[in-house]
């Protein structure tokens, strides 16, 4: 009796969990989709299936939309990004988290109340700043004001994430002579895995996505990112029409659910491992 | 496989990051000096390069596109064109960056709001000695290729925003923008209904309509959700400024003017009778597109670059056609727009000269007659028209522009972007969901015009 | 005595060097790309300044007082705080949930586990929008599904009209947010000993048991850590507003971000722009201050 009181319990929060599935995917599903009618069919319905698998969309907005070479300029500054964000992130993380720091609680809150700041309200100032180190349409301008944005976050995290790691292990490593460099490459890193990948992904999303601030400073078109790309396609619908802008998101988006599912196994890995080893 | 392909992602990431962090802070600025050194280098080299001149042009107008630009870049090589294109829902933004770093491209797109407050920070270039010279082609004056009435519409908008200056010729119209009614014509036909001529006719035409289960009529989005007001408007208030003189600058109008009120009681007439889509307040082009094609709604009023997408992508057997929309005071019935679409050049240019040929080459009939994008648009040139096959479908706009143009700074809500905002974003939309009333309408459009006048002195 | 601080400050001063060290190239961004932009931020929020041209109209506090007279401005404040509070309250909740149900097995785990996850992949403004299509009154599925069944007087407008839009808009964002709460539950619940969790079966423990003793404990700081994030990136939320309803209709949906942004870009009001924003800092730090003693003076009480 209890047992398929329970089995009906699991059957009912499957169904649940299946129907949020559903919601979860369903719009992502729908662009993918759209991406293949033909323009008439998207506009008669957009509940109907495209009528064949065709990929002229995709040529329109690779040709039209200059879609390539704004990828290439996105996934650029992206790995860029993430790779400065990954290593500041961790170096400041231990120091919050493990060292001995005169003013830590001042020195944590003068980067955490950048969380508080409207993005707008920086955009232009920020844009002055970069005029004034010269460095504008460089990568840099791309990824410290990228890094900024994000460092309260990753901060935040990776810091919960290192005070969890009993402080005996750094002890340990101390004693056997090794520097704080070593300890943090050696020793912290490799636990700390998990964290890192989740920050890669959550630090390269918002990079890739991000509009308003590639939109203001980057005055050169050679150096658009995808999503300012995928903006004036958006704008030039009268010309071009919607269905390829769909292709265009598919392809924009397309790499980062790749990219999940592929780090999704390594991670699910890692975390457990490191449950038993902790 | 699988995992390989993982790992090596992540060691490469991990890579990158060891490699940057172990330098990141000391090599800052010299990586940053290395990059900028290059991008001087870029530009120095593309201008020596068989000294041609680069000029930069930036566009929210679709209609002026890269293709444009390849052309006129073939037609004169020694000139070299980089095209930006901006949506025109970020041109604020990014204007006011490029602005802000003495940035501004040679040649750009504007419109009123933007072009008033543009000439009075002086970033615009006086073209009236060059207006005086030759056109692209031809033997004439540029200045006579334009239809007369376009460029006296930029004396007025810069009377309006700026008061009396020496010259009015800050800007030169692209294509003349109307605005007229397009229908479809199936389902005109299926309830027997007449293209009307008068607004009673429209008002009837609208409830038939609705009665049988459609929208009647929209904008073409939510961007434009001042055009029925602003049409009213025109046809209101336009005894009292035009011929007994009374104007808002000198207060001997205000937002409490009867016929001001009128017009705006008229536009929640049209919402109140459930005349408009419910979604008018905050629809968008896809969605009155998609509305229109399905044949959900019937009536649309739209600006000619719309209409390309809507012809080429009509239902099967449905047929499209337009109408000027009739006035609601029985006056004439004039259009928007007009020299909506204004290019301008940046008053800083060091390339005056490319910049011209290239604004005078965007307004020639060669423009005109080659580039496809353009077969919708009315040129707004003297003596060059569009192709005689579109004239049965686009007949409409071709009436809305014979009665002329109501000027685009009337009723002064187009004055400044702050008041076009406020007009736009939060007036219009509380006044038809009754959380304003009439009074509240008028004292806050008024306030806002009061602190306007008082920013001008 | 005094020297024997001074001395001891200077001794934590210096063995404090190292994490000053790994810290600084951190504090150096902040510095260029952070305090300096931020600092002409304040310093614009005293000019009357239209974002170019030059900034010669010095006004004082009067920007500040313009907006304190804003009903707008305390209105999106409004909208920015119910949406923080529903975001608090469901989407850490259903993040949670999930993240268990995850972590205890269900059927088709991997189907699951990328599939919850994939509204977070997306960017906003594809979010943004694709929701409004969800949500439009006639070509819109919601609304067509409610007349296929038979409820046409359910079908609303629903971002276009007063009472549904802000939450329409809130329930688009708690889509969206519920992805990242369910990953760092996740990764949170996975660093819980199997240990533990095995002497509770030898006990007998049931499953709620196990999830009210200890999962539920063991989640706290993940749920304050997320309860923080929640409210800063609710701060900023921004495209999907902006893309959805522009903040409308008639400010319906106005949050505080957009109304910086429509203040600053479409009215070109830089300096009233930048003083909104820094009063709503300044009331975000005084909340945080509250927090903080509230939180010390409760931790004093319990010893």
């Amino acid at each position: 009796m209890i047992k398929i009181q329970k089995r009906f319990i699991a059957a009912v929060i499957f169904i649940f969990v299946f129907l949020y599935a559903c919601i979860s995917l369903y719009p992502l599903l729908w662009v993918v989709l759209q991406s293949f009618k033909t323009e008439k069919e998207f506009l008669s319905s957009i509940w109907t299936f495209p009528s064949s698998l065709g990929i002229k969309n995709y040529v329109i907005a690779l040709t039209k939309g200059n879609l390539a070479l704004y990828y290439k300029n996105t996934v650029f500054n992206t790995l860029a990004t993430v790779a400065l964000e990954l290593v500041l992130v961790t170096l400041a993380g231990f120091a919050f988290s493990k060292m001995k720091m005169k003013f830590k609680k001042v020195f944590f809150y003068l980067i955490l109340i950048n969380m508080l700041i409207p993005t707008p309200i920086i955009l232009l100032p920020m844009y002055l700043q970069i005029l004034n180190l010269n460095i504008q349409n460089t990568i840099w301008a791309i990824i410290f004001p990228y890094f900024q944005g994000f460092a309260p976050l990753g901060l935040i995290l990776i810091k919960n994430y290192m005070d969890n790691i009993p402080n005996e292990i750094i002890e340990a490593a101390k004693i056997d002579g090794c520097n704080t460099l070593r300890i943090l490459a050696g020793i912290i890193v490799p636990l700390i895995k998990p964290m890192l990948v989740t920050l890669a992904i959550l630090g390269g999303m918002s990079a890739w996505n991000e509009y308003l601030w590639a939109l203001v400073s980057i005055s050169n078109t050679k150096k658009y990112t995808l999503s300012v790309g995928l903006a004036v396609l958006r704008d030039k619908t009268s010309s071009i029409g919607y269905t390829p802008v769909f292709a265009a998101l598919t392809i924009s988006a397309m790499l980062f659910v790749i990219l999940y599912l592929v780090a999704q196994k390594s991670f699910v890995r890692s975390i457990t491992a490191g449950a038993v080893k902790g | 496989m699988k995992r390989k392909v993982i790992a090596l992602v992540l060691a490469l990431t991990m890579g990158i990051a060891v490699l940057t962090g172990c330098s990141s802070a000391s090599d800052e600025t010299k990586s940053t000096k290395g990059t900028t050194g290059d991008a001087v280098n870029d530009t120095t080299g593309g201008a020596a390069n068989g000294g041609t001149t680069t000029i930069k042009i930036l566009s929210a107008m679709e209609l002026v596109d890269e293709e444009m630009m390849d052309t006129f870049m073939s037609e004169n090589p020694d000139i070299k064109v980089e095209y930006e294109y901006i949506a025109s829902g970020d041109y604020s933004a990014k204007f006011s960056a490029l602005a802000a770093s003495n940035e501004i491209p040679d040649v750009f797109w504007t419109q009123a709001g933007y072009y008033t407050d543009q000439i009075n920070e002086g970033l615009l270039m006086d073209l009236s000695k060059e207006l005086d010279n030759k056109a692209y082609e031809g033997d004439v004056t540029w200045r006579d290729t334009f239809i007369p009435t376009l460029l006296e519409n930029f004396e007025k908008i810069a009377l309006a925003g700026c008061g009396e200056l020496d010259s009015y010729d800050y800007g030169i119209p692209f294509t003349m923008t109307t605005v007229a009614v397009m229908y479809n014509k199936t389902i005109y036909n299926e309830l027997g209904l007449k293209v009307p001529t008068t607004w009673t006719e429209f008002m009837s035409n609208n409830e038939a309509i609705k009665n049988a289960g459609y929208t009647a009529v929209s904008v073409q989005n939510d961007t434009c959700i001042d055009w029925f007001p602003r049409l009213f408007w025109d046809q209101f208030c336009r005894d009292e400024i035009e011929n007994k003189g009374l104007s808002f600058s000198d207060g001997t109008m205000t937002f409490e003017t009867e016929s001001v009120k009128k017009g705006m009681e008229s536009f929640k007439e049209l919402w109140d009778k459930g005349y408009l889509p419910e979604n008018f307040i905050t629809a968008n082009l896809e969605t009155t597109q998609q509305m229109f094609i399905q044949g959900k709604l019937v009536q649309v009023l739209i600006a000619p670059d719309k209409i390309q997408y809507l012809m080429e992508n009509a239902a099967d057997g449905a047929e499209y056609a337009t109408f000027a929309l009739p006035g609601i005071a029985g006056e004439t019935s004039r259009s928007l727009g007009g020299s909506s679409n204004i290019f301008a050049i940046s008053s800083t240019t060091e390339k005056p000269e490319a910049a011209i040929r290239l604004l005078k080459y965007i307004t020639s009939r060669t423009n005109f007659e080659t580039d496809e994008g353009l077969q919708y648009s009315n040129s707004g040139l003297v003596g060059v028209e569009r192709g005689s096959e579109l004239d049965g479908v686009l007949s409409g706009f071709a009436d809305a522009a014979a009665g002329g143009f109501c000027p685009d700074i009337y009723v002064p809500t187009t004055i400044s972007t702050e008041i076009k905002t406020a007009f736009k974003s939060d007036v219009i939309p509380n006044y038809l969901m009754d959380v304003y009333s009439l009074s509240d309408v008028s004292a806050i459009l008024q306030s806002l015009y009061n602190d306007y006048l008082a920013s001008l002195k | 005595m005094k020297q024997a601080s001074n001395k001891g400050f200077m001794k934590d001063i210096k063995e404090s060097i190292p994490a000053y060290l790994l810290i600084l190239p951190t504090i150096a961004a902040f510095c260029i790309f952070l305090y300096i932009p931020f600092f002409n931020a304040f310093r614009i929020s005293l000019y009357n300044y239209k974002g170019y041209g030059d900034m010669t109209d010095f006004v004082g506090l009067k920007n500040y007082i313009t907006v304190l007279q804003d009903k707008k401005f305390f209105e999106s404040f409004l909208h920015s705080f119910a949406l923080i509070g529903c975001d608090l309250i469901f989407s850490i909740t259903i993040g949670f949930l999930l993240s268990y149900l995850l972590f205890k097995g269900i059927k088709l785990k991997r189907f699951f586990n990328t599939s919850l996850f994939i509204p977070y992949l997306i960017s906003m403004v594809v979010v943004g929008c694709i929701w409004k299509i969800i949500y439009d009154p006639t070509i819109g599925p919601i609304n067509q599904f409610l007349n296929l069944i038979g409820l046409e007087n359910l079908a609303q407008p629903w971002l276009s009209q007063l009472p549904t839009a802000l939450g329409a808009i809130i329930i688009t964002w708690i889509w969206r947010t519920i992805p990242f709460n369910m990953l760092i539950s996740y990764a949170n619940i996975m660093t819980l000993s199997n240990e533990y969790l095995e002497a509770a079966d030898i006990d007998g423990a049931t499953s709620f048991q196990k999830l009210r003793y200890i999962i539920l404990p063991h989640m706290i700081p993940t749920f304050v850590t997320l309860g923080i994030l929640t409210v800063t990136n609710d701060l900023r939320a921004f495209d999907i507003v902006w893309v959805m309803t522009q903040g409308g209709p008639g400010g319906a949906t106005e949050v505080i971000t957009s109304y910086v942004y429509r203040k600053a870009f479409s009215s070109q009001r830089f300096g009233t722009a930048s003083a909104a924003s820094i009063l709503m800092m300044a009331v975000m730090i005084a909340i945080t201050i509250a927090l903080q003693l509230i939180q010390r003076k409760g931790e004093a009480k319990k010893k």
